[in-house]
């Protein structure tokens, strides 16, 4: 009974531990062309949010590389998604491997970041910014290599 | 002792063959469009002066081949084709536009890029505009169109200008392209039909058949029920000629095969004959010209 009463008590502080630590990451197209680059790199500024400055840095290039991927940057040298027309269901087709890729990987294809000053105000306005140029050209070839998208021709 | 799941036999061999089939399907590549990078002439210009003596415009389309060369996909030799032009037919043409039309034309080329580079000079400092154009060489239509301006300096180094211009250029242009593409890979792509009649010939499209029908409107049914998706376009109808300016076949077959022109020639001759109708064929890459006997 005692030992009941402890695995009870152990279970729901690991419970509420959880809830606390549950972040909810906010994916937003604030992403622009900070200026026109060469071929294969784009220059951007990115917003992110985050209680943390760790955390918002991150989630700045996460939705970077979320607003390439899906939307496009207009006026860069990615101006249409690079996943293609049916970039959403490109997307949920392959959610498993661009999760991954935006959770644990995007930093590999990043040649250089600067990150603003960071300030918390609210939690639904940003708290950094950061300015970052990609390598788009290995990040195409990456998505090629793994049949996410097609390379160029039919 | 008789097998007591025969059923399960045939089960598993279906399923084999039907992965076999799927396996070659995947593994059967689409063939891939064949692409020229050429420089932008107006009516009475020549292409093969224009590359000699414009160096800018070397240099555009070398930078514009090279953008292809980083998506590893290769284009077809201009200077190659002009070579092998120069020796067929270049005394016998007077017309420019006839030549620049012949050239596309030799080089087996499916699509065109046309480099246009204009130099601008200002009190402000110099630039250059450089402004790229895909075409089907088929079907005229135009599949992919950039522009852009290089930033003005102090300069007479415009190879330097064309340079950064087009390096700004080029991810945009080939994306658009590659939309293109993937339009054509889901919508299928695009031939032109020329159909007319020897001067001997005892037909002509009105001629009328005993259903009614004329000739033109069973034509026109073909067409509905073999193009990809019953996409065609009929530019003009007249007495002695069909133009099909735009026709979508698939690229691939039903069982997986590269989809063939000349089996699809083949087929549109062959229901010509079943209503006892001779024809002859000329097949140009996409472009495809029939002649009814």
């Amino acid at each position: 009974m005692k030992l009941n009463k402890v695995f009870f008590i152990a279970f729901s502080i690991l419970i509420a531990m959880g809830l606390t630590n549950c972040k909810s990451s906010k994916f937003t197209g604030q992403t622009v062309l900070l200026e026109k680059s060469e071929a294969g790199q784009l220059h951007l500024k990115a917003s992110g949010y985050g209680s943390t400055k760790g955390e918002s840095v991150k989630n700045a290039i996460q939705n970077a590389f979320r607003n390439v991927l899906l939307h496009g940057i207009p006026g860069s040298n990615q101006s249409t998604p690079l996943l293609g027309q049916n970039s959403e269901k490109t997307y949920k087709s392959n959610k498993k491997f661009l999760d991954n890729l935006l959770e644990n990987n995007v930093e590999s294809f990043v040649l250089e970041q600067k990150n603003s000053s960071y300030k918390f105000f609210a939690i639904n306005d940003p708290s950094s910014e950061v300015e970052l140029t990609i390598n788009l050209a290995s990040l195409r070839a990456h998505l090629e290599q793994n049949k996410i998208i097609r390379g160029f021709g039919f | 002792m008789k097998n007591k799941f025969p059923f399960l036999w045939v089960l598993l061999g279906v399923i084999l063959i039907n992965a076999n089939i799927s396996a070659q399907d995947d593994a059967t590549a689409k063939i891939q469009p064949k692409i020229m990078v050429i420089p932008y002439t107006s009516a009475d210009q020549s292409i093969a002066t224009e590359l000699d003596k414009n160096d800018l415009a070397r240099l555009a389309i070398s930078n514009v081949k090279e953008a292809f060369d980083k998506r590893n996909f290769p284009t077809v030799d201009l200077s190659a084709k002009l070579r092998q032009l120069r020796n067929d037919k270049v005394m016998e043409l007077e017309n420019q536009t006839s030549i620049k039309q012949d050239l596309i034309e030799i080089s087996g080329a499916d699509m065109y890029i046309e480099t246009e580079t204009t130099i601008n000079r200002s009190s402000g400092g110099n630039s250059v505009t450089v402004i790229l154009s895909a075409y089907d060489a088929y079907t005229g239509v135009s599949l992919a169109n950039k522009s852009g301006v290089s930033p003005r300096f102090y300069t007479e180094s415009f190879e330097k200008l064309v340079d950064k211009a087009v390096s700004e250029m080029t991810d945009d242009f080939m994306n658009t392209l590659q939309m293109r593409f993937d339009d054509i890979n889901a919508n299928g792509r695009m031939l032109a039909i020329n159909i007319t009649f020897s001067e001997d010939s005892e037909y002509d499209m009105d001629f009328e058949f005993d259903d009614m029908d004329m000739l033109s409107d069973k034509i026109e049914n073909w067409l509905e029920k073999n193009s990809y998706g019953s996409y065609y376009h009929i530019q003009g109808v007249t007495a002695t000629k069909m133009i099909v300016d735009e026709m979508r076949v698939p690229l691939k077959t039903e069982d997986g095969r590269n989809f063939r022109i000349s089996k699809f020639v083949q087929s549109f001759r062959k229901y010509l004959r079943k209503m006892d109708i001779e024809s002859s064929r000329d097949l140009q890459g996409g472009r495809i010209f029939i002649t009814i006997q």
